[in-house]
């Protein structure tokens, strides 16, 4: 975690240092890119050292002695699966990023046909930072914009490697598959193996057509079939999750050790240093709008979890004490830390909440055309079963786009 | 009295610890790494780490000092194919296994495609077999296998073919696996070494279809051990008692298949390479027996047409690998060594050795497929010589290993290009510069210039392909075929068409004579005078074309 915690607020720092000087310095150049870059780096081992990581080694001491002993199979192989997702992993991330984008001849190719629009998008926004347009800049494909409505901090990143003279073709695949390999550890050390096989096989029961035809292929690119992979749709082709799916889990994993399994002992030693996770959580509108609520959510959820607690403490006071009890609570202070002594929870998200609040407005304004898109949220009972394309009777259509 | 509920306000002290903050449940911090580092470096010493440095400054330094080999170009030309289709189309009449060719691929789309890029993963596998030649340490001795390595790292043969992009290293590496893996199932029996067995048998299938001869060699060399062990016995000629189990031989089997049918089938889009695996054999079979043009029939002995008594590889290793050739004839005293792995290695080599001079195809880079077993036996020469020539002994094998290292300084920084070393062959001449940097240095300035136009008007234009790939308006034409408009910002032409294409072009030009490679003829370069002015300051066009008519 040390290394993911060290990567994440690299291409975090660096991105964000790049959009102040760009900002300050009316537009990027080759300067401040160095500049944000070595900030980048300094930042990032700064966090290293910082992270506190909880595996548990083996206390390989008391073990019999290797060469005679042999434990049965099941045991020996355990990580056998282990090997095997990191090789369906490699796959998806080697077919995906290495042909992500090449020349064949006159022409610039791109394999997935899901990515097409969203690529071209994508360079163009990368080549447009690397041009040292003013930051925040005007949208450049749509003219009646006032401002870029995007979060588009991979780019600005990857313009960042542009300006210091990295092939973009090269910038784009070497994100894409160390942002592979982040996302791959992030998924483990989440949700173990599973985790990573319901993010990479999440495709859904139309890819079951396999074992009729026997032949590779895209089951779900029609457009009958509303539900679609996510690596290949989302993950490949929207940037922003490159960044966001591995940032959004390490601080999952980090409020999780924090809140739930650092022992009383260690809760000195957190898992990520507080100005990593205010960092991550702070900054993700620039990156990806939607991870950012999701997790806003989340912190919602841990806060209200504790008063839920200090609810049922409460209400069992008054099964066990009556009126009489909750007065004498009331007038006791002393009492006070039966109900209110552990709050550690809440006092790291509110923290974490306040501190964000100055940052996190600051880039959902700027990503927001100054909050003037309201398009951001909408709420879409039903999801796509009534639109022409994939409309199909209530059961049809969920078993269908069943995933 | 009713049990009281627990008391949640009140601190319950953590319970004493004689590790500082919790030694067991903590991440290994930075000193503790630096610790552990500093025992490992203490039980190994430094010597490792200086082979290991040697062999990669040997390698690394000055990398693109050559221009990219013959075989390199079409190595280089595959993998713009495997882009450009999404998979290698393996065809066993035609060229080697797959996964050389994966392997470049990653590497040029991580670094570009250039040279550098092209021999990276190579370099990066010929110091791996210096890193694997020292873990024969349980087998043959610690200083056996640091001499071998040693010898290895400085040898001209294994930096010079370790600077190429080919695949003999890959068929090395995994040779000394599977060897290795062989040794170790016999003196120690662990599932580690089964998985080096089945994963170094695997890499050689997936490398070049030669692998059949060393597979050959290894199982032939056992009944030869056997007999050579009833004439003289082995101390330690009892094998392990076998820790594996048939959990472990599927698991290896199974992992090997998905590899071999995995590349050789195209990543799963080209099904019918998976054929490739037998069919090979018929090709590549007549390949060997006719040589292809790679016959070295002058080094013949007694009957010039019966090439199986053949010493060109003898000649070979008697004019660059000294500690190869000290290895060789200890091998003749092979019955001398007490032990049972330096003596399979000595009776494995040689046969390897016997096996590649049958073979009438002869290409010099196979040398380094089948001379590392005589490395130990070079390291193992303390072992056999007696104790009271052990400073002779010492004094010998460092002059052969200054030698060793003069010669490959000598081979590999200065006469990396001159086909009078026979080491160098087919070799691209530094003549092709006089095309690639102009047009490289255009490029590089505007990328219009990609899109200059070029037609290469002779056989065999190797490299250029490769080394050419992004301009898309080159065309490559072969004997009788010419462009309908030979004018264009630049030409190569055979010596014998040169007549017949100035005659048609209408262009001005500067000219210069261009030879790829030895066994071709010279060709000539023609750059328009418009577009390459630049090159050429002090210089009147020497070529202007009038046209038909």
């Amino acid at each position: 975690m040390k290394w993911l915690s060290a990567g994440l607020v690299f291409v975090n720092l660096s991105t964000v240092c790049g959009l102040l000087l760009g900002m300050a310095g009316n537009g990027l150049n080759e300067l401040s890119a160095v500049l944000a870059l070595v900030s980048g780096g300094t930042f990032a081992l700064a966090a290293y050292l910082g992270t506190s990581d909880s595996v548990t080694r083996h206390n390989v001491s008391n073990s019999p002695a290797g060469e005679s002993f042999i434990s049965p199979p099941l045991k020996r192989y355990g990580h056998v699966w282990f090997w095997a997702m990191a090789a369906c992993f490699a796959l998806f991330a080697l077919r995906s990023f290495c042909w992500l984008l090449y020349i064949d001849g006159e022409q610039l190719k791109i394999q997935s046909p899901n990515n097409l629009g969203d690529l071209a998008l994508h360079i163009t926004y990368i080549k447009y930072f690397a041009n040292g347009v003013s930051l925040w800049p005007a949208n450049p494909i749509y003219v009646f914009s006032e401002h870029l409505r995007y979060p588009a901090g991979m780019d600005l990143f990857n313009a960042l490697f542009s300006f210091i003279h990295v092939d973009l073709i090269r910038g784009l695949v070497w994100t894409g598959l160390l942002a592979s390999i982040a996302t791959f550890y992030a998924f483990f050390r989440w949700a173990g193996m599973f985790g990573i096989a319901g993010f990479l096989f999440n495709g859904g029961v139309a890819g079951f057509e396999f074992f009729n035809t026997l032949k590779f292929g895209d089951y779900q690119g029609g457009k009958t079939i509303a539900w679609k992979s996510i690596p290949l749709t989302m993950f490949v082709t929207q940037r922003g999750l490159l960044y966001a799916i591995p940032a959004g889990l390490l601080l999952l994993w980090s409020w999780r050790e924090r809140f739930f399994r650092i022992g009383e002992r260690n809760r000195r030693r957190a898992p990520l240093p507080f100005w990593v996770e205010l960092a991550l959580y702070a900054s993700m509108p620039l990156f990806h709008f939607h991870t950012f609520l999701a997790l806003s959510i989340v912190l919602v959820c841990l806060f209200s979890l504790e008063l839920f607690n200090q609810l049922k403490l409460t209400l069992n006071l008054i099964r066990r004490e009556g009126v009489a009890g909750l007065r004498s609570f009331i007038t006791g202070i002393t009492r006070w830390g039966e109900l209110f002594g552990d709050t550690r929870i809440r006092k790291h998200v509110a923290l974490l909440l306040v501190s964000s609040i100055v940052p996190a407005t600051f880039f959902v304004w700027l990503v927001t055309d100054h909050f003037h898109a309201r398009s951001v949220l909408e709420w879409h009972p039903g999801w796509v079963q009534n639109d022409d394309d994939f409309a199909a009777p209530f059961f049809q259509f969920w078993l269908m786009n069943l995933a | 009295m009713n049990p009281q509920p627990p008391v949640t306000r009140m601190r319950i002290a953590a319970r004493t610890s004689s590790g500082e903050g919790g030694a067991l449940a903590d991440f290994p911090r930075l000193c503790n790494q630096l610790d552990a580092w500093r025992t490992r470096l203490a039980e190994t010493g430094w010597t490792p780490w200086l082979i290991l440095g040697l062999a990669v400054f040997l390698r690394f330094f000055l990398l693109g000092i050559k221009p990219p080999h013959f075989d390199e170009g079409i190595n280089g030309w595959f993998v713009d194919q495997i882009m450009k289709n999404g998979f290698y189309k393996y065809d066993p009449t035609n060229y080697h296994g797959p996964l050389h060719f994966y392997v470049l691929l990653l590497s040029q789309t991580l670094f570009g495609r250039n040279v550098w890029a092209l021999r990276l993963p190579v370099v990066l596998v010929s110091i791996s077999c210096v890193w694997l030649a020292l873990k024969f340490e349980p087998f043959v001795g610690r200083a056996v296998s640091r001499m071998a390595a040693l010898a290895m790292a400085v040898s001209p043969g294994f930096v010079f073919y370790g600077r190429y992009s080919i695949h003999e290293v890959w068929l090395v590496l995994f040779s000394m696996l599977f060897i290795l893996g062989l040794l170790g199932l016999w003196k120690a029996g662990t599932r580690d070494y089964l998985w080096c067995a089945g994963m170094g048998l695997a890499g050689m299938i997936l490398t070049k279809e030669t692998y059949i001869i060393h597979l050959g060699c290894a199982a032939l060399a056992v009944p030869v051990l056997v007999a050579s062990n009833r004439l003289h016995r082995l101390p330690d000629a009892q094998p392990a008692k076998q820790t594996w189990d048939y959990a472990d031989l599927v698991l290896v089997i199974g992992v090997g298949a998905v590899a071999i049918v995995f590349f050789y089938s195209g990543t799963f889009f080209h099904w019918s390479g998976v054929k490739g695996l037998y069919q090979f054999y018929q090709a590549w079979f007549a390949t060997g027996h006719e040589g292809h043009g790679h016959e070295k029939e002058a080094y013949n002995l007694i009957w010039k047409d019966h090439s199986w008594i053949n010493y060109y590889w003898i000649a070979l290793i008697a004019r660059y690998e000294w500690p190869v050739l000290g290895g060789l004839t200890l091998c003749l005293f092979c019955q001398r060594f007490k032990n049972i792995s330096l003596r399979y290695l000595a009776i494995y080599g040689v046969g390897t050795l016997i096996a590649y001079s049958i073979v009438n195809y002869k290409t010099p880079w196979c040398i380094i497929s089948f001379i590392w077993p005589f490395l130990f036996m070079f390291g193992g020469a303390m072992l056999v010589i007696p104790l009271r020539y052990r400073l002779a002994t010492y004094v010998v094998s460092a002059i052969l290993l200054c030698v060793s290292l003069g010669s490959t300084i000598w081979l590999n920084y200065f006469r990396c290009t001159t086909d009078t070393e026979p080491y160098v062959y087919v070799q691209t001449y530094n003549d092709i510069y006089k095309l690639t940097r102009p047009l490289l240095e255009l490029a590089k300035k505007d990328p219009q210039n990609y899109q200059l136009t070029g037609n290469m008007i002779r056989t065999s234009t190797y490299p250029l392909p490769w080394i050419l790939g992004d301009f898309p308006h080159i065309g490559y034409y072969e004997h009788e075929n010419l462009p309908a408009t030979p004018d264009a910002d630049f030409l190569l032409v055979q010596e014998d068409r040169i007549k017949d294409v100035e005659a048609k072009l209408r262009g001005t030009y500067y000219t210069e004579p261009l030879r790829i490679r030895a066994y071709q003829d010279t060709s000539k370069l023609y750059l328009n005078a418009k577009v390459f002015k630049d090159f050429f300051p002090d210089r009147l066009p020497d070529f202007r074309g009038k046209g038909p008519g």
